[in-house]
């Protein structure tokens, strides 16, 4: 079909990574190829989100990344609930994820208004003399909230207005930054600088052992008082009986009834003989749901993650064919020509948004659990430019553009971290004519250059190829097509035979 | 045709006996500012028929339109649209809105989605009727999938009417100044309208497509679709409207049969300048003599098909 046609070049790159992970590499080579194909994926699906918001209604998103931080710590606060540990709960906080930034894709313009007024009305009304009584804290709420409500009713001509051009571009900068400042500061929802770095992994299937993680300062004695092992920061313990029957917390200190083996964090499996106590410094600690935990750099995790991208881009791609997709268009087309034609400009924009937020958020929870580690360091500006950049140098607007555009983009940076060993002929140019380079782009190992860009430096070349881009081919690599071929009298006359009520020449 | 000394217009009680108004215009009137862009002004746009709007550069018409289609807000007085359902003050509702109750519009500088191909652009058309939301896109169930189907061939069939049939696949940029027009039409005629405002679809048309034009708004007409344009083709404008609106300077001077307002002085008057007014009669008179040497062979036919008027 014609359809599938256009996307060649993806089928191509999708059986590819297909069988990437199957192919007969050395074993260091196969891991690091598998765990920098996951961090391609996620930022394919991170660029196909992005991509609806400037590529198809035309506004320029500057802050993707909260999308993808309101993703990864929504999935990290979820999944450490006591009440989300049962099977498929990952899903279930995927979707609550995606929701979650999606919800405030559309909220993101008119956010001042909300809690400006509720801290302005809270800090009025805690200053009168008159209103403090018993509950006056919870009628300062209502208040609060109701004022907030009210005014964010009142003044949603804001959202409208912020909606469009340039404002549009500051707002969702400023967004993106208050909410860093938000995580940074909210230890007790964000836990501050720490972040979160301990939560459950993707579990699939319900046969195996359960599992409980300690808390941290966990000490095992082994019956025989051979010894013991402390898990300074944490370890999991893994029971051999299925998980459906979990008692509550048990008690302090745990006395392990069977063999059991025990994981600690950066140590392996500890065979635990029956007899050994647990001695857990407090109680409280929560269970994860029985199943196969999917570790992050695992075959598993990896066709996961490619799944993910197929379904987002079939989901994009259907999106781009439909009513919805073409109304985008237009609206980034000609506003006004757009109204015209019966398109609401808002609603459209909100539902942009909150699709474009969504599958951020999902790509931002996929990340955390990729990384194993959420921190605010790691959602600032620079992430929302380099998915922009993915997206602006495959071709904005274009699907095929934007995917291999991420894939080059984002291959190269993982690329340029890991480093590369150069030739000897490369080694001496670089030692002879580019010193000053030296530790910038490259890094002397023995008789060797290793081509070896440190963090803050990969953006000076992505920014390098970005105005090469934009010099020599600036709507992308693979821009969005115009023209088909021309119409063929089959075409012609297959559509003249559809029935349609839509169009009628004669007398209504 | 010089009206007599002390002229009063009778009331015409044979125009009550017409067709239904589909527009009403009551007192809408538009500042920019200072500036009266357009007075208060009344008047109607009949049904079933072709009504044109005219008047001199800056009088005011396109301001008209954009207030009917809800661009920008009248200042003062509201426009009242009759569709099936009922009267409707289009003045109370956004533009998309007044869209789908079968209103739709051209633009006089051609607004098209130039990227797109000529077929999506009138499938975009179809917007405001059709109802296919992001569930229905993203599941692709069977109805979704059969009312995209209908788009298709519907928009197709739009192309064909305007003819451009061939052409459906090429970027609407990429076509001519005349087939872009058309192609707005086209656009226009998805969203089934009852009423259909045309913002000077003639301008920049060559005579050939002229002719082409006048047929295509004739058989839009015929389709039951009322048609309100606004057009500086004198000629054209008299050969097919059968109601005509007059602004001059923001200001409703004359509305009526053509007959009529041709012959109305203050017509000549805003056209031909206040001092030419009484060189006016010539032009008005019915067949205004041999063609000019420098006329074209095309252009004889033109004047053939249409007759002979005065061309501002």
């Amino acid at each position: 079909m014609n359809r599938w046609r256009e996307h060649l070049p993806l089928l191509a790159a999708l059986g590819v990574a297909l069988v990437l992970p199957l192919l007969p590499f050395s074993e260091p080579t196969s891991k690091r190829l598998i765990s920098v194909s996951g961090f391609v994926f996620i930022f394919v699906v991170l660029a196909l989100g992005l991509n609806i918001v400037p590529g198809w209604t035309g506004l320029l998103d500057l802050g993707y990344v909260a999308f993808v931080a309101i993703g990864a710590y929504t999935v990290a606060i979820l999944t450490r609930l006591p009440w989300m540990q049962f099977e498929g709960a990952w899903f279930l906080a995927l979707l609550a994820a995606g929701a979650h930034a999606a919800l405030w894709g559309t909220l993101r313009l008119g956010y001042a208004i909300f809690p400006a007024v509720g801290a302005l009305t809270w800090g009025l009304l805690a200053r009168q003399p008159w209103v403090h009584f018993p509950w006056d804290h919870a009628v300062w709420v209502a208040l609060a909230l109701a004022n907030s409500a009210f005014w964010t009713w009142r003044l949603r001509w804001v959202f409208r207005t912020q909606l469009a051009g340039d404002y549009f571009a500051i707002v969702t900068f400023a967004f993106a930054q208050i909410l860093l400042i938000f995580i940074q500061n909210c230890t007790p929802v964000t836990n501050a600088a720490r972040g979160y770095s301990d939560f459950p992994a993707i579990r699939i299937g319900g046969h195996a052992t359960g599992t409980g993680t300690l808390p941290p300062g966990t000490i095992v004695v082994l019956p025989d008082g051979k010894g013991s092992i402390s898990a300074p920061d944490g370890g999991t313990l893994v029971f051999p009986r299925g998980g459906a029957d979990w008692a509550p917390v048990p008690q302090v200190p745990l006395e392990v009834t069977a063999d059991v083996k025990l994981w600690l964090r950066g140590l392996e499996w500890v065979n635990l003989p029956s007899g050994a106590a647990v001695i857990v410094p407090e109680a409280g600690y929560a269970y994860e749901p029985p199943g196969r935990a999917i570790e992050p750099d695992s075959k598993g995790f990896y066709y996961l993650l490619l799944a993910f991208v197929v379904v987002v881009f079939l989901a994009v791609e259907r999106l781009h064919r439909s009513r919805l997709g073409r109304a985008w268009l237009a609206m980034k087309a000609d506003e006004i020509s757009a109204k015209a034609n019966g398109i609401s400009i808002p609603r459209h924009r909100m539902i942009a948004f909150a699709v474009s937020g969504f599958i951020g958020g999902l790509g931002g929870a996929l990340q955390a659990w990729k990384i194993e580690i959420v921190t605010p360091g790691s959602y600032d500006f620079w992430v929302s430019v380099l998915i922009l950049s993915c997206v602006v140098l495959g071709g904005m607007g274009s699907l095929r553009g934007v995917v291999i555009g991420t894939i080059a983009l984002i291959s190269l940076g993982e690329v340029l971290r890991e480093g590369v060993e150069l030739g000897p002929g490369l080694s001496s140019f670089f030692m002879n004519h580019a010193r000053w380079l030296e530790n910038i782009a490259w890094q002397p190992t023995g008789d060797h250059a290793l081509l070896k860009v440190p963090d803050q430096a990969r953006y000076l070349v992505f920014g390098a190829i970005l105005v090469l881009v934009m010099i020599f081919r600036p709507q992308g690599l693979l821009p969005p097509r115009g023209a088909r071929p021309p119409i063929t009298p089959e075409e012609a006359s297959r559509l003249r035979g559809v029935k349609t009520a839509l169009f009628r020449e004669e007398s209504k | 045709m010089k009206p007599a000394p002390g002229y009063v217009p009778k009331l015409n009680f044979e125009s009550l006996k017409g067709p239904n108004p589909i527009l009403r215009l009551e007192g809408v009137a538009r500042n920019f500012g200072g500036v009266a862009a357009v007075k208060p002004t009344d008047g109607v746009v009949l049904e079933g028929q072709i009504t044109a709007l005219i008047g001199p550069n800056g009088a005011g018409k396109t301001t008209l339109f954009n207030m009917i289609s809800g661009l920008i807000p009248p200042s003062l007085g509201r426009v009242i649209y009759y569709p099936k359902s009922g009267p409707v003050c289009l003045s109370d509702l956004r533009t998309h809105e007044i869209c789908g109750l079968g209103l739709a519009r051209t633009f006089q500088n051609i607004r098209l989605f130039s990227d797109l191909p000529a077929l999506d652009n009138v499938k975009v058309g179809f917007h405001a009727r059709t109802s296919q939301g992001l569930w229905g896109a993203l599941l692709g169930r069977r109805a979704n999938r059969r009312e995209e189907e209908e788009i298709e061939a519907a928009a197709f069939r739009c192309l064909e009417f305007v003819g451009l049939g061939a052409r459906a696949h090429e970027t609407a940029g990429s076509l001519s100044y005349g087939e872009q027009r058309l192609l707005e039409i086209a656009r226009a005629m998805a969203s089934g309208p009852r009423l259909l405002l045309l913002d000077e679809p003639a301008a920049g048309m060559n005579p050939r497509e002229q002719v082409v034009l006048v047929a295509l708004i004739r058989r839009i007409r015929d389709s039951g679709v009322s048609v309100f344009l606004i057009e500086h083709h004198m000629r054209l404008v008299m050969e097919i409207s059968e109601h005509i609106l007059v602004l001059d300077h923001g200001e409703k001077i004359a509305e009526g049969a053509p007959a009529e307002v041709r012959a109305n002085p203050r017509v000549i008057e805003a056209y031909l300048g206040g001092e030419s007014a009484a060189a006016a009669e010539a032009p008005a008179a019915p067949a205004a003599g041999p063609a000019p040497p420098q006329q074209t062979a095309l252009e004889r036919d033109l004047d053939a098909a249409f007759g002979d008027g005065e061309d501002a």
